[in-house]
C-alpha cells in the first residue's frame, strides 16, 4: 500500500509539473515563426517552435522563470513567467525582425524542429527560400528533394521518385495536412506545387512515428503561407508562357489570408503544334483565431491538360507519311483539396487538434499509335496499332482528431483517430477494348497512441498505430519505437517500426506512353503492403555553422504487390490483377551541411541496394528495383558573391538506373478478320527484368540571382510600384555534350544510340528572367 | 580555388561526348542470351465457306542487327517448316508453304467446338506446339431495326472469349467493337443504319475468338525500348499464337 501510494504521489507530482506554451509571431506581419529557440534561462530545458509557431516547455518547477526566445532573423527577447500559480499559456510572443547581414544564404535550415526533427532520424528539411535563391531548381519542390541522398529516380524525366529503395507509390505528399494524389505535372517532370505559396518544406524518409499513416516510404509535408497582418506583400512573375504570383494580405479583425496562382499555356504550341496544353492552380489559406483556437482554411486546386498529336504538322507532310503514321496522347487531370484545421489550447498542457478535409483527384489518359508500311516484296504490311485508355479518380473525405498532453517527465502523450471515406473509380482500355468503371467505396479507420519522453540525454518515443480498411478487415497494429541519446553535440539515434499501406498505385510506365501518373485503388479484402524499417543514425554538430550525419537503414518489404496490366481488362476487380511479392533495401547515407564564409549548402553521399522478387518474373529470383542507384553524390552549394548577387551550383553524380535490355525481337501480328490477313510489327523480347544498368548520371547546373538597383528591370519594378526586383539566370547541363540517356534507340546503320531529349542539341540550356516582389 | 577550377575543367572535358557518337553505353548486370525460336501466327477459321481459310504464318525471332535492309521490309519468314494440324489428337493434316509467306491447306475445313493442336518442326529450331478449341458458333439476332438504327444481340457460350463486331456500310467498315465474354451474358450493340460517308448498313460480321486469340489480341505491348513487358504467347517451344475464330454474318436488306 505504501509502495502504491509512493507511485501515485510521484505520478501526480509529475502531473503537477508546470508547462508554458504559446505561439511566437512576427511583430509586423503577425505570421507565426517556425524554428525559434525557446530556452529557460539557467536550465537545460528548451523547445523549438513548430510549423505553426507553437512551442511548449514542459516539466518546469513552480517558480518564476525567464524564457529566452532567439532566432537568426529576429531580435532576441527574454520574458519572465511566474509559474507559482500553475501552468501558463502565453498566447502570443511577439518578436521583432532584424536586418540580416548574412554572409551566406540560409541554405540549410537553422530553424530547428519541423514536424518532428528532434527524433526522426530520416528527415530532410530545406528552407523554401532555396526555391527563390537557386534558379536552376526551376522553383520545383521535386527538384529540390531529389538533391537529398535518400531519394533516387528510375527515369531521367519522370517526376516520380523512390525513397530509400521503396516504390514511388509509397510516398505520401501532404499540403497543409491534406493528402494530394499524383502531385506532379503529367509528362513535365515537375511537382504540382506553387513555390510562391509554400512556407515550409519537410520530408520524412523513414522512422516516422505513429501519428503518420497511409504510406510506407516517405512523407513530404508542405505548409502553405498564411498571410500577413501588415501591408500586403507578394511576388509576381510574368512571362510569355505563364504567369505566377502570390499575395498575402490582412483581413481586418478576421485574420490573415494568402492567395496564390499560376497559369501556363503556350500560344506557339497551340497554334503551330495543335497542342492546347494548359495548366493552372490556385492555392489559398485563411487563418483566424477564436479565443484560444486557431482555424486554418486551406484550398488547393489544379487543372492540367496535355495533348499531343500529328495535328497541324500533317499540313506540311506528304500524304504517304500521314496515311502511314499517326499518334496522339492526352492526359487530363484535376486536383481539388479543401480543408479546415483547428488547434485549440485547452490548457497550457493540453492541445486539441482537428482536421476535416476533402481531397479529390481525377485523370483521363489516352495514347494511340498507328504505323503502316506497305511491303511489295513479301506482301506483308508492317502494321502497328495500339491504344490505351485509363480513367482513375480518388475522392477522399477525412476527419482527424488528436489530443496532446504535456505531462510529467517532459512527456508528450498524443491520442488520435482518423476516418477516411474513400471512393475510387478505375476504368481501363487496350486496343479498342474498354473495361467498365469499377468502383470501390471503403472506409479506412485508424487510431494511434504516441508517447514521447524527453528526460536528460534520453529522448524516447513509442507509439502504436491501428488501422483497418473496410468493415470486413482485421485491425492491423503497427508498433513504432525510436530512441535518441544526446551527448553534448553528438546524438545517436535508432528507430524500428512496422508500416502498412492500404492503397496500391499502378504505374504503367512500361506499357503506356503517359508514364508519370499513378493510378490508385484500395487493397480491400487482402493484406496491406507491409514494410519493416530499421534505422541507425549519428549526428554531430561540429559548430554553430556545421554538422554532419550518418544514417544506415534496412527495410524488409515483406509484402508487395505487382500490378499486371495484361489482366486489367479481364478482372472483375484490381485485386485479381495483383501478384504478391517481396523486396528489401539497405544502405548508408552521409551528409555534411552548413556554412563556410560565403558558401553554404550541403554535400551528401549514399550507397544503397534495393531488390524485388515476384514469382512470375524470372521464377522469383531477386532483381534490382527500378529506382536502385547504388552510388549517389549530390550537392547544393550557394556562394554569396556580394550583398546582391548569389551564385549557386547543384551537382548530381550517381549510378545509372537499372533497365531492361531487350535480347531480340519477334514480330507481333495484327489480325484483320475481314480480309483474313495479318500485319506485323517488331516486339522486343525481354526475358529478364532490369538486366543492365544505364551509365552513370552526371548533372551539373548553375544559377545566378541578382538584386537589381538600376537598369531596365529596376525601372520596370518602379513603374509597377514594387519594392524589389531580381534578375535570375540559370544554365542547365553545364557539362554540355554529356548525355544522361533517357533510352537507347536501335538504328540499323549505327546500332544503339543513346537518346537524351534535353541534351540532343549539344549545348547547355540557358534562360533568364525577372522576378518582382512587393 | 585554382585546384577546383582545374578539377572542374578536367571533369567537364572527360564528360564530353561528340554529338554524333552513340553515347555512353550501359553496363551489364546479368548476361542474358537471345533464345532463338519459331514465331507463329496460326489461326483455324470457321466461316461457312466451302474451302479452307485457316492459315499459319511461320517466322523466327531475330536479333536487332538482322534488320539491316536497305529497300525492303525485313521479314524473317521460314519456308521450310513441317506444319501439322491434328484434330482431336487423331487426324493429322499437313499445311504447305505458299508464295505469300503462309502455310495453308484449301481442302481443310475445321469444325466449331472441336479441339485441335499444332506441331511445327524445323531442324534449326525447337519443336513448336500449341492447341485450341474452336469456339461454337454464337447465336446472332437482330432485335430492333427502325429508320435510325439497328440493334443486334449476340448470345455466346463458354468457348467464346472475345467478340469483334464489324458493321459494314456500303463500301467500307466502321471500326470494330470488341467485347469480352462476361459470364455468357448477351452482348447487345446498336449501330446507325447509315454512315454519312460510307452509305447504308448492309451487313454485320461477328468474329468469335477462342481463349488464345483473345489473350493475344488484348495483349499489352511496349513501344518504349528498354521496358520490361511479359510477351504474350500461347504456344510452347517458341513465340506467337495458335488460336481460332468463327465468323457469323447478319445480312440486311
Amino acid at each position: 500500500m505504501k509502495k502504491w501510494f509512493s507511485i501515485c504521489l510521484f505520478f501526480f507530482a509529475g502531473l503537477m509539473a508546470q508547462t508554458v506554451s504559446g505561439y511566437i509571431v512576427d511583430e509586423e506581419t503577425g505570421e507565426t515563426i517556425i524554428g525559434v529557440n525557446v530556452i529557460v534561462e539557467g536550465t537545460d530545458k528548451g523547445a523549438i517552435s513548430d510549423p505553426n509557431g507553437l512551442f511548449v516547455l514542459t516539466n518546469l518547477k513552480a517558480d518564476s522563470i525567464h524564457i529566452r526566445f532567439s532566432h537568426i532573423a529576429y531580435a532576441e527577447k527574454t520574458q519572465s513567467v511566474n509559474l507559482t500559480d500553475g501552468s501558463v499559456y502565453l498566447n502570443k510572443v511577439i518578436l521583432a525582425s532584424k536586418v540580416l547581414e548574412l554572409s551566406a544564404i540560409e541554405v540549410v535550415s537553422n530553424r530547428g524542429n519541423l514536424v518532428q526533427r528532434d527524433m526522426d532520424i530520416g528527415s530532410f528539411e530545406a528552407d523554401p527560400v532555396l526555391l527563390k535563391e537557386i534558379p536552376q531548381l526551376d522553383k520545383d519542390i521535386y527538384k529540390l528533394i531529389k538533391l537529398s541522398p535518400s531519394v533516387t529516380i528510375g527515369d531521367e524525366y519522370s517526376p516520380l521518385y523512390n525513397v530509400r529503395g521503396s516504390d514511388p507509390g509509397e510516398n505520401l505528399v501532404q499540403l497543409d495536412g491534406m493528402t494530394i494524389y499524383n502531385p506532379q505535372e503529367p509528362m513535365a517532370g515537375r511537382s504540382l506545387f506553387n513555390p510562391y505559396s509554400i512556407k515550409n518544406i519537410e520530408m520524412l524518409v523513414g522512422g516516422f512515428d505513429a501519428s503518420f499513416g497511409g504510406r510506407n516510404a516517405s512523407i513530404l509535408y508542405l505548409t502553405m503561407k498564411e498571410g500577413t497582418k501588415g501591408k500586403p506583400k507578394g511576388e509576381f512573375k510574368p512571362s510569355t508562357q505563364s504567369m505566377k504570383g502570390t499575395i498575402e494580405f490582412p483581413m481586418g479583425s478576421w485574420g490573415t489570408a494568402m492567395v496564390s496562382g499560376r497559369f501556363g499555356s503556350s500560344l506557339m504550341q497551340r497554334v503551330f503544334l495543335n497542342m492546347p496544353n494548359h495548366n493552372y492552380d490556385i492555392n489559398s489559406t485563411f487563418l483566424t483565431e477564436i479565443g484560444n483556437t486557431r482555424l486554418r482554411f486551406s484550398l488547393f486546386t489544379n487543372d492540367q491538360y496535355v495533348k499531343m498529336d500529328m495535328g497541324f504538322m500533317k499540313l506540311f507532310m506528304d500524304d504517304d507519311v500521314t496515311d502511314a503514321f499517326d499518334f496522339s496522347l492526352s492526359n487530363k487531370s484535376k486536383n481539388l483539396a479543401v480543408g479546415i484545421q483547428s488547434r485549440s489550447i485547452l490548457s497550457p498542457s493540453f492541445i486539441l487538434e482537428t482536421h476535416f478535409y476533402r481531397s479529390r483527384f481525377e485523370v483521363d489518359s489516352k495514347s494511340y499509335m498507328f504505323i503502316s508500311v506497305k511491303d511489295t516484296v513479301y506482301n506483308i504490311d508492317q502494321k502497328f496499332e495500339y491504344d490505351t485508355q485509363i480513367h482513375n479518380s480518388v475522392d477522399e473525405k477525412t476527419a482527424k482528431v488528436k489530443l496532446t498532453g504535456f505531462l510529467f517527465w517532459g512527456q508528450q502523450l498524443s491520442l488520435g483517430a482518423e476516418l477516411n471515406q474513400y471512393q475510387f473509380e478505375n476504368a481501363f482500355g487496350v486496343n479498342q477494348m474498354q473495361r467498365g468503371i469499377i468502383s470501390h467505396t471503403p472506409n479506412l479507420l485508424a487510431w494511434f497512441i504516441q508517447d514521447k519522453i524527453d528526460s536528460g540525454p534520453v529522448l524516447f518515443k513509442f507509439g502504436v498505430r491501428n488501422t483497418k480498411l473496410g468493415t470486413d478487415s482485421n485491425w492491423y497494429r503497427d508498433p513504432r519505437i525510436s530512441l535518441a541519446l544526446r551527448f553534448g553535440d553528438k546524438t545517436f539515434k535508432v528507430a524500428w517500426g512496422i508500416y502498412r499501406q492500404f492503397l496500391k498505385s499502378m504505374n504503367t510506365s512500361d506499357v503506356e506512353v503517359n508514364q508519370t501518373t499513378d493510378y490508385y485503388f484500395p487493397l480491400t479484402q487482402i493484406a496491406p503492403l507491409t514494410s519493416e524499417h530499421r534505422i541507425f543514425g549519428f549526428e554531430h554538430r561540429i559548430s554553430n555553422e556545421w554538422e554532419y550525419s550518418i544514417s544506415a537503414f534496412h527495410k524488409n518489404m515483406s509484402l508487395l504487390y505487382r500490378y499486371d496490366y495484361q489482366l486489367a481488362l479481364k478482372a472483375a476487380s484490381e485485386i485479381e490483377t495483383l501478384e504478391k511479392g517481396k523486396g528489401f533495401s539497405y544502405g548508408i547515407e552521409t551528409m555534411v551541411k552548413g556554412e563556410w564564409n560565403r558558401i553554404s549548402g550541403w554535400v551528401g553521399y549514399a550507397w544503397s541496394v534495393s531488390k524485388r522478387s515476384y514469382p512470375s518474373i524470372m521464377d522469383g529470383s531477386y532483381y534490382f528495383a527500378s529506382g536502385d542507384q547504388t552510388h549517389q553524390l549530390k550537392s547544393l552549394l550557394a556562394y554569396r558573391i556580394s550583398k546582391d548577387i548569389t551564385f549557386s551550383t547543384t551537382i548530381q553524380i550517381t549510378s545509372g538506373y537499372p533497365k531492361t535490355w531487350e535480347t531480340g525481337m519477334a514480330n507481333h501480328y495484327v489480325y484483320n478478320p475481314l480480309a483474313n490477313n495479318v500485319g506485323i510489327y517488331g516486339e522486343y523480347i525481354t526475358p529478364v527484368k532490369n538486366n543492365v544498368r544505364y551509365p552513370a548520371r552526371m548533372k551539373v547546373d548553375m544559377g545566378w540571382r541578382k538584386k537589381l538597383r538600376s537598369g531596365f528591370g529596376y525601372r520596370l519594378a518602379q513603374f509597377l510600384g514594387t519594392d524589389k526586383v531580381y534578375f535570375t539566370m540559370k544554365i542547365n547541363n553545364i557539362l554540355f555534350l554529356r548525355r544522361n540517356p533517357f533510352m537507347y534507340i536501335y538504328t540499323p546503320k549505327n546500332g544503339y544510340y543513346a537518346y537524351d531529349p534535353l541534351a540532343f542539341i549539344p549545348i547547355p540550356t540557358a534562360s533568364a528572367g525577372y522576378t518582382l516582389e512587393f | 580555388m585554382k585546384k577546383i577550377i582545374i578539377i572542374f575543367s578536367i571533369l567537364t572535358l572527360v564528360s564530353c561526348d561528340l554529338p554524333n557518337s552513340p553515347g555512353p553505353m550501359p553496363t551489364d548486370i546479368e548476361k542474358t542470351k537471345f533464345e532463338p525460336g519459331l514465331n507463329i501466327f496460326g489461326i483455324l477459321r470457321v466461316d461457312g465457306k466451302n474451302y479452307g481459310t485457316s492459315f499459319i504464318r511461320v517466322e523466327r525471332a531475330y536479333l536487332l542487327n538482322e534488320i539491316v535492309q536497305e529497300n525492303a521490309v525485313f521479314v524473317p519468314t521460314i519456308d521450310s517448316a513441317h506444319v501439322q494440324i491434328i484434330h482431336d489428337g487423331k487426324d493429322t493434316i499437313q499445311f504447305l508453304f505458299k508464295y505469300d509467306g503462309t502455310y495453308d491447306n484449301v481442302n481443310y475445313i475445321p469444325k466449331s467446338g472441336q479441339p485441335y493442336s499444332i506441331v511445327i518442326d524445323n531442324t534449326e529450331f525447337p519443336v513448336l506446339r500449341g492447341s485450341t478449341i474452336i469456339p461454337k458458333t454464337p447465336i446472332v439476332n437482330t432485335v430492333i431495326r427502325n429508320s435510325e438504327e439497328l440493334s443486334v444481340v449476340v448470345i455466346p457460350d463458354s468457348t467464346i472469349h472475345l467478340f469483334e463486331i464489324y458493321p459494314i456500310y456500303g463500301t467500307g467498315v466502321i471500326h470494330a467493337k470488341r467485347f469480352t465474354n462476361d459470364a455468357n451474358k448477351h452482348v447487345e450493340l446498336t449501330v446507325p443504319n447509315r454512315d454519312e460517308k460510307l452509305g447504308p448498313l448492309n451487313r454485320i460480321e461477328v468474329f468469335s475468338y477462342d481463349k488464345n486469340m483473345s489473350d493475344y489480341l488484348q495483349a499489352t505491348i511496349t513501344i518504349k525500348p528498354q521496358s520490361y513487358n511479359e510477351m504474350v504467347k500461347t504456344v510452347e517451344g517458341g513465340y506467337g499464337v495458335f488460336g481460332s475464330v468463327v465468323r457469323s454474318v447478319v445480312y440486311l436488306r
